[in-house]
């Protein structure tokens, strides 16, 4: 068929409706008139009004008009009855837009590519140390992007918080020069910056801040801002849709790496001690991630010979396209998690008005019954419900969207921490809106097809024999919302459960009153002798700070990543052939133990005799000393660390602390001290008074008081371990709210659906209670077909909230996936919901007056 | 007489106003004639039931109207053969020829 010519045609007739009509008329009556001037029998044409009709058919697009008489029917129905209405699309609306809440958060941190030029050509490219990921410092980068063959460029990025003279506190990306270049990204508004602006001080600004800022106003570009004390000038604005190369991130604004050592007190960029920058490449056209990898490992050890670093070094590739990776890595597990549970609070709000659905045909029978007695074919009814729920289904999706829109804030504050918040623009885009459009038309299909077929089923069945099947899928509903609720409240019990636990368990270390305080020493190649001195005068200024009980320095801090090891030999045990056994080490001052409140279980901790030249001393951990003197007493023994000819003697053993997160076994720890071994230091714990005011602000000014250190940040240790924490919080708040949500969707369900039983049984109640049946029997009557059903629910529901408890298996913490005080909370709160939602019709059938109920008939 | 008598076998009243326009440009009475005419009145069909299947053969592009003077001055549409009219209807000859044929055999034989 030639379909142009049909579309043609058709779209002429659409658009001259009447001009058609009248051709047709003038045809055929040209027809009948020369048919009367033959004198033949006009009775031969047929019914004129019949074939132009027909005729009209062929020339429209009849399925559109068929669906705007079925709209229009649907708005009719709706309007006809407005409680039904809003129930169901309120129960839509809160299924659909929490399905696209997640889904956007799920999209923008899993799914979506970053807005640049091929963005499948990026990968990340990651230096490992013995399987640990160890950032690149600049001077590395320099030597193996000048190198490498495989990459067209190669960038390094990082991305600290700046301050701005005219705008506060900002959020910055600090690149290589040729960033813009190789991500293929083109600034907006003025020009991006590239190599050729070496060290001139040049900015490029986000669209976002532009419009903050300076109101989009063109004339910014050319702007100067006093970045960190530094002028620098705007050169230009990226396109709104650019945030970056990491999701999350959303930078206020570009400097190009020439400018670090305006805004960090140290120039890092000669330093091949400093690992801080992440590094991406866009391969070659041709060149594989394989080949790649390989080049690039050759490159980096070329490099590392160079200066004589172990060649415990690695490259590592991962694909870029989606940009580098922290908040996917954190995030992709929690929330596979929360889109399968807004996916079954969708199917409890379809089933729900499925169930509504179901009930309204008892009162639309007749309705029904005279359009297909009119000769209207099954299909075309099952067709006019179908427009019906999916224009339910589509009025849910237009206010779940305003929902999921308003929910998004509410969603990136659960996925922030204060150190570093998480900026999305949640704003729904093309693939959000396809997604809840699919999603709508999906469950307007599935709530609305089961009831429509039931509607319509043949009509000469006797209408009390008709009912039993409609009544049987409208309680199969109701024990699958049942079902699917206890499966949603019992995995928000075990997450929330599982968080105050993680919250509330011995960690080996006091939390509260506890600021850990993060150091940068931006100098780091010095003497013993000056690291002793350093790390004296910090020591006794923090511990001097009126409010402060106890001060101490260590190198790694608590609930950090940071981790040093090293090998030991313990005498009389034989490690395995080619194989060092390792520990962890950590460097502490000798009040540490006290700071933190780690406990000495026996022996001693550091004294003021163990210093330089004095026998060398460790404190052991519960876990070294199991491990290494398995039954003996550990005090007292010796081993040796690394490459040392002497020994060490263990004085003392501490409780095993979880240093690493509540979730991590305590590894196998020893710590040394500072008096004896000097070094660097990277944390300092200060614990103080009750009421202790200005401490903070003391302790940074002792620690900067030393131009070579910087503090990063200070926080609490309760602060600190929330924020490691901060999944399983969006997990236990999201799950308990979408478990809320769907009690409430449960309870609704089951009291409309009830309340219909209800109404339609008026009758059969009336002659009850006539014949003697009081008011409790009917009461009785209601409520046990209630109980009944949610108790067949709760049996389905128990083992499926089990198998769901085994899935969120490694999210919880300090009980079984099957614990069964929360399943036992979970089943009562859900029956009681479910009473009260039966209860209500019960009274109301109760209620019912026995004259007036078989008057009705 | 029976009901079905002349009725038309479903398809063929396309390939008879295929035939029809093969002569030239036509309008629906002017088509309705020439059938029964040439089929001495044997092929009998509501005249009016020639206009959904003109329509149809006109969405599918095998014919193409336009209105013109009537050959006793009125407004009518005519219809004629396109390219792919002409193609179809030698394919349907074709067809039938060898249809009719077959059946001719077959009955024959009875």
């Amino acid at each position: 068929m030639d379909w142009l010519t049909t579309l043609r045609l058709r779209l002429r007739s659409l658009l001259f409706r009447k001009q058609l009509d009248r051709d047709l008329d003038d045809e055929m009556r040209f027809h009948l008139e020369m048919m009367r001037a033959a004198g033949g029998d006009v009775r031969r044409f047929g019914n004129a009004t019949r074939w132009k009709e027909t005729s009209r058919n062929l020339f429209t697009f009849a399925w559109l008009e068929s669906l705007l008489q079925d709209l229009q029917y649907a708005v009719r129905t709706m309007r006809r009855s407005p409680g039904f209405t809003f129930v169901a699309v309120m129960s839509l609306a809160l299924g659909i837009g929490a399905n696209t809440a997640i889904f956007s958060l799920f999209d923008a941190v899993l799914l979506k590519t970053l807005p640049v030029q091929s963005p499948e050509r990026l990968v990340i490219v990651k230096q490992t140390v013995k399987g640990h990921k160890s950032p690149w410092s600049y001077p590395l980068y320099q030597d193996i992007a000048r190198s490498q063959q495989v990459f067209s460029g190669m960038l390094v990025s990082t991305h600290p918080d700046v301050g701005s003279l005219e705008a506060g506190k900002l959020h910055a990306c600090l690149a290589s020069g040729n960033y813009f270049e190789v991500l293929g990204v083109n600034a907006m508004a003025g020009r991006a910056f590239s190599n050729s602006d070496e060290s001139s001080p040049v900015a490029v600004i986000s669209f976002g801040f532009w419009e903050r800022q300076y109101g989009r106003d063109p004339a910014a570009v050319g702007k100067k801002l006093v970045i960190d004390g530094s002028p620098v000038e705007i050169i230009g604005v990226t396109p709104r849709e650019f945030f970056g190369e990491e999701p999350g991130e959303a930078p206020d604004i570009w400097l190009p790496i020439w400018m670090q050592p305006q805004i960090n007190t140290a120039n890092m960029l000669n330093s091949r001690g400093w690992g801080w920058l992440e590094m991406m490449g866009r391969l070659k056209p041709g060149i594989s991630e394989s080949q790649a990898l390989a080049a690039l490992n050759v490159d980096l050890n070329h490099a590392l010979l160079e200066t004589e670093r172990p060649a415990a070094y690695r490259v590592e590739l991962e694909p870029g396209a989606r940009g580098l990776a922290s908040l996917r890595d954190r995030f992709s597990k929690p929330l596979r998690v929360l889109m399968t549970v807004v996916f079954l609070v969708l199917l409890i709000a379809c089933s729900n008005v499925a169930n509504l659905l179901l009930a309204r045909a008892t009162v639309r029978r007749k309705e029904i019954g005279v359009r297909l007695a009119l000769g209207a074919g099954r299909g075309r009814v099952v067709r006019q419900l179908l427009t019906e729920s999916i224009l339910l289904a589509a009025m849910g999706a237009i206010l779940g969207l305003f929902l999921a829109n308003l929910g998004g804030s509410i969603l990136l504050q659960l996925v922030s921490t204060s150190d570093s918040p998480v900026t999305i623009a949640l704003q729904p885009d093309a693939r959000i809106l396809l997604f809840t459009s699919v999603t709508a038309l999906l469950t307007g299909i599935l709530f609305g097809l089961a009831p429509a077929l039931q509607a319509t089923k043949t009509e000469v069945q006797p209408a009390l024999v008709r009912d039993r099947p409609r009544q049987r899928l409208s309680k199969s509903l109701i024990i699958a919302q049942v079902a699917l609720s206890l499966i949603l409240l019992t995995s928000a019990g075990l997450l929330v459960r599982s968080l105050q636990n993680l919250k509330g368990a011995d960690a080996g270390f006091r939390r509260d009153r506890v600021f850990s305080v993060s150091i940068r020493v931006n100098q780091r190649d010095r003497t013993p002798a000056a690291w002793t001195a350093l790390h004296d005068r910090v020591y006794w200024q923090l511990n001097a700070i009126p409010g402060v009980l106890s001060a101490s320095l260590d190198l790694c801090g608590l609930l950090t990543e940071c981790a040093r090891t090293s090998g030991i030999r313990v005498p009389g045990r034989i490690a395995e052939a080619g194989h060092e056994e390792q520990v962890r080490v950590l460097q502490v001052s000798p009040n540490y133990f006290q700071t933190v409140g780690m406990q000495i279980a026996a022996g001693r901790g550091f004294e003021a005799g163990d210093r330089q030249g004095a026998p060398g001393v460790v404190v052991v951990n519960q876990t070294l000393a199991r491990y290494y003197f398995p039954g003996q007493e550990a005090v007292g023994k010796r081993l040796f660390l690394g490459e040392a000819v002497n020994p060490v003697e263990v004085v003392g053993v501490v409780k095993d602390a979880k240093l690493d997160g509540m979730r991590d076994d305590a590894p196998r720890l020893l710590f040394q001290s500072y008096v004896q071994i000097p070094g660097h230091f990277y944390s300092a714990e200060v614990r103080t008074a009750p009421e202790a005011a200005g401490v903070v602000s003391a302790a940074r000014k002792v620690i900067e008081a030393d131009r070579t250190l910087e503090v990063r940040g200070i926080r609490t240790l309760t602060e600190q371990l929330e924020e490691t924490l901060v999944p399983e919080r969006m997990m236990a708040k999201l799950a308990s709210f979408f478990g809320a949500l769907a009690l409430l969707l449960a309870a609704v369900g089951l009291y409309g659906t009830m309340s219909y039983a209800v109404a339609r049984r008026t009758n059969e109640i009336g002659i009850r209670m006539a014949v003697g049946a009081g008011r409790g029997d009917v009461v009785w009557m209601v409520l046990r077909e209630v109980a009944l059903l949610a108790t067949i629910g709760l049996a389905l529901g128990v083992p499926a909230a089990l198998a769901a408890g085994r899935m969120l298996q490694s999210y919880l913490f300090g009980l079984n996936p099957g614990d069964p005080l929360t399943l036992l909370v979970a089943a009562a709160v859900l029956s009681s919901v479910v009473a009260i939602a039966g209860f209500l019709p019960a009274r109301r059938a109760a209620a019912i007056d026995p004259m007036t109920a078989l008057r009705m008939e | 007489m029976g009901k079905n008598q002349g009725e038309l076998v479903q398809g063929t009243l396309d390939m008879l106003i295929l035939r029809t326009l093969n002569r030239g440009p036509m309008h629906g009475y002017g088509i309705a004639q020439f059938i029964q005419q040439i089929s001495e009145d044997v092929l009998r069909v509501e005249e009016g039931s020639l206009y959904p299947a003109l329509h149809r053969l006109e969405l599918q592009g095998v014919i193409e109207a336009e209105w013109g003077q009537s050959e006793n001055n009125r407004r009518a549409k005519f219809y004629r053969l396109t390219a792919r009219g002409h193609k179809q209807l030698a394919d349907e000859k074709v067809n039938w020829m060898r249809l009719a044929g077959a059946i001719a055999r077959v009955m024959e034989g009875a």
